[in-house]
Formats: structure tokens, sequence, C-alpha cells
């Protein structure tokens, strides 16, 4: 009886202290004031050259993301430290605040804005279609959307979303891994007939590959903006980024960090400036 | 028809060897946590007092009943959500890990010492022993040497399921392999190399184990 007693005590104590941590966690300040007072920004990378990659030797980590977002940081002194996450827990790892911002080649999506806000379109991508070389049965998303057609593609991207969304007879099967070429894999090997990836991820591949053909490469479908996502309530942090987003792109200074790196495929809405009189 | 570049992997080698230590990292870190909390908690489990038995039976069905790779996902988001605590990817595998193993090493330290016959425990306390000094000097030395085989068989399991840790993104064998494959676009060539380098791991252990187990066969 005494040990029963001693255990509902410890199960109560510990019930005590959780509810504690849990009100602690809950006035937590702004990323956007912690990034000012500690001089440092935790910001989540997702590894898809060329935007953001790690040298496999060095280690480095390098791509126009990585150098767009650590040249906004040190116009205010501030240290970015890199958290590598994955396309299919990106969300999960803003929320439980394991870093601040996700500086990728994300997908501004309505499901994904749903849980996480996006800053201000960086530039547009769209997507491509795969299938092995010799397999002519497919010459629009029609042919794809068939019974007995397998679609493969990674789970948790954008494009993860598209198929959901556009095929309701193919049979998809949804890859959980952080690598996007593992769809192209999936239609190499025999697993699977078509391949749904971003334009320039399947054009990368495709180069190394020739028994792979693409669908769509000149004509990639569903542009989509890519933006850096944050939490929603983080409205300061993402208000600066904007600022600091804008003002590279009436700069030129994203073309310019893009440019070093191959082509990426991308696309860029270019307003015309006129002069007030 | 598939060309294969193996020069492609030969090439990073130095990649699979950091992902190798990392991976060894992980699972001697996580065998240590896993040997000293399963040693606590098998003996806890064997306890007559409900508060010790009950909380490390809590413990290891826990672990038992959910797939690992859910724990470590869990330790690393919805923890510090619900408490406020935040681990970093590497510390939340070794603890996701760490107590994966403990609750089986846990199971295998009680299965080791009730496989000892009941009449010995009883016979060290009628000499005077008292129920530590019996365990220590007469139901231990007997039962480890029963335990060994199935605590290679864990470890083998352990550094195998340290691939999971690539969910999180730390950089072992499969995640540094993963990274490459963005890089190089041959994911059958190195996924091939990764399967090798795992099997070049575990099978000198299994092979040991096995050598162990025969040879302390003869002895009996």
């Amino acid at each position: 009886m005494r040990a029963w007693h001693s255990v509902r005590r410890g199960v109560a104590a510990a019930v005590i202290a959780a509810v504690g941590l849990v009100s602690t966690q809950a006035v937590a300040e702004d990323a956007f004031e912690r990034m000012l007072s500690e001089k440092t920004l935790r910001i989540g990378w997702i590894m898809s050259p060329p935007g953001s990659q790690k040298d496999p030797i060095t280690q480095e980590l390098k791509g126009y993301y990585i150098d767009i977002i650590s040249f906004v940081l040190k116009q205010v002194n501030v240290e970015p430290e890199f958290i590598e996450t994955q396309w299919s827990t990106f969300v999960a790892g803003l929320q439980a605040k394991q870093f601040d911002i996700v500086a990728a080649g994300t997908f501004a999506s309505i499901p994904r804005a749903a849980s996480v806000a996006f800053t201000s379109p960086i530039f547009y991508l769209g997507y491509d279609a795969t299938v092995r070389a010799g397999d002519d049965r497919f010459k629009s998303l029609d042919d794809i959307d068939q019974e007995g057609v397998t679609v493969a593609v990674v789970q948790g991207t954008g494009g993860h979303e598209f198929v959901k969304r556009t095929f309701s007879k193919a049979n998809i099967v949804a890859l959980s891994t952080n690598d996007l070429s593992s769809s192209l894999i999936a239609v190499q090997s025999g697993r699977a007939d078509v391949a749904v990836e971003d334009a320039w991820a399947t054009r990368r591949y495709i180069q190394t590959h020739p028994e792979l053909v693409s669908l769509f490469s000149n004509t990639p479908y569903n542009l989509q903006p890519i933006a850096w996502a944050t939490r929603y309530e983080d409205r300061d942090l993402r208000e600066f980024l904007n600022t600091a987003l804008e003002w590279m792109r009436i700069n030129g200074k994203i073309e310019e960090f893009v440019k070093q790196y191959p082509a990426s495929g991308r696309y860029v809405l270019s307003p015309t400036y006129h002069a007030v009189e | 028809m598939y060309t294969w570049h193996f020069d492609v992997p030969w090439d990073y080698r130095a990649v699979f060897l950091r992902g190798a230590a990392v991976t060894a990292e992980i699972s001697v870190g996580a065998l240590i946590i896993g040997l000293t909390c399963g040693l606590v908690i098998g003996l806890a489990r064997l306890s007559k007092r409900r508060a010790l038995s009950w909380p490390a039976a809590f413990f290891v069905e826990t672990f038992r009943s959910t797939p690992t790779i859910v724990q470590l996902v869990w330790i690393y988001y919805a923890l510090p959500i619900l408490t406020g605590i935040q681990l970093s990817a590497y510390n939340a595998v070794l603890l996701g890990l760490g107590g994966h193993t403990a609750a089986y090493m846990a199971e295998i330290f009680r299965a080791g010492v009730n496989s000892i016959e009941k009449g010995q425990m009883r016979a060290a306390l009628a000499i005077g022993m008292t129920p530590y000094q019996a365990m220590r000097r007469i139901i231990l030395p007997q039962a480890v040497r029963r335990m060994v085989p199935p605590f290679v068989n864990e470890f083998a399991t352990l550094v195998k399921l340290t691939s999971l840790a690539s969910v999180l993104a730390v950089p072992e064998i499969l995640h540094e392999a993963n990274n490459l494959i963005a890089s190089t676009y041959r994911p059958m060539e190195i996924y091939s190399t990764v399967a090798l380098c795992f099997a070049l791991i575990v099978f000198p252990m299994i092979y040991a184990a096995s050598i162990l187990e025969k040879l302390w066969r003869k002895d009996r």
C-alpha cells in the first residue's frame, strides 16, 4: 500500500513539473527579439543543390539560399546557426522550435501555409515528370492518371501535394526520404512508371542517367512560389526577412548570388519600374 | 542497361569513413546508456517491490511496443513542445536508442537471472550471504555467460538501428550517403556501398558471438 502511495506521489509530481514547464514555454520570447539579443538565428536547411548543400569532403555549407540568408544576417551583425532538416519534417522542426526559419527551396503551397507562414516569394519553380527511355505511353498529365500507372514522389515535398491533388486513378507511392532523386530511382528500378519531382532536380538527375527521359523538360507545369518558412507567431522576424528579401530583389543581390551556381531552371517575376513625375 | 560507377563511392571514401565513425560513436554511446540503465531496470523488474517493478515494466513495455523511428521523432519534435526540453538531434538519437537498448537489455538481464536455478539463491542466503552478495558472487557470474549471445545480437541490431538517425539529419553513414547522392546522383552505387559498410561492421560481431558461444558450450 505504501509503495502504491509513493508511485502516486511520483506521478503527481511529474505532472506538476510537466505543467510548469509547458507554461514556461508558453511565455517564450519572439524569435526576432531573441535574434537581436543573442546575435544568432537558428536556420533550418535542407540538402538540395544548388540552393543549399554541404560539400561531401570539406563539410562546407554553400548554395544560394545559404548565401542569401548569411548576407541578410551580416547586415545586422547576427551569426547564422545552421541546423539540417528534411522535407518531411521541417514543419515539425519549426513547430518544435528546433530552428526559427527554414531557408530552403520550399514551395509555398496552400496546405503548407496552414501550418507555417512563408516569406514573400524568392522565385518560382515548376515540376517535371520522368519515365524510362522508350516508355511512350505518356504525353500529358491525363495519360499519367490512369489505373495501373504507379507514380513515385518524395513524401512531404510540393510534388507530393501536387500528385495527391491532381491524380485520382494512378497509384501514388510516397517515399519517406530526404533524397529528391528517390522517385527517379523508383522509376529506374521499375518500381514505378512515372516520377514527379521539381524540374531542376529532374534535369540534374537525367543528365547523368540517360536511361530516363523527362516528359515536360521545356514546359514545367504547376509553377509555384519558392519561399522560406517561419512560424506564424514570429511576425516580426518574417517582416524583417520580407524587407531584406525585397531590398535584395530590387538591388539584384539575389540574382548575384544565384548566378554563382549552375542554372537552376527558376522563374522570376520581373516588375517594371516607372519614374513618377 | 544500367552502367555501374563504383569509382564514385571510392572517390568519396572519406565520407563513408566519417559516417562510419559517427555510426560507431552513436552505437557505443547508446550501448553504454543501454547497458547501464538496462541493468538497473532489469534488476528493478525482478524486485518484489511494486514501486520498483511497475515503473520498470512500464519503461520496458513502452519502448518495446513502439517503433524506434517514432521514439526518435517524438523525442526530437514532440518533447520540446511538451516540456521545453530541447535536445540536439544527436542527443535525441542517443537518448532514443539508449532507451530502446535499455529496454531490451533489461529483458535480457531479467531472463538471464531467471534462468539460474532458484535453489542457488536460497543456498547462498542460507550460508549467510546478503541478497546483494548472492547476486554479485553467485547469480550474475553464471547469468552473464548466458546473456552474452543475446547481448551481441542486440548490439548488432543497435548498429543497424543507427541508420534511423538519418531521419533527424544526424550525419551517420546513411545520412552522409543521402547527402552524397544529392551531389553525385549515383544512388545505386552509394546505397550498395552503405550496405557493404554495415555488413563489414556487423558481420564480425555476429561471428565473434557465435565463436564465443561455441567455446562456452565446450566448457560446460
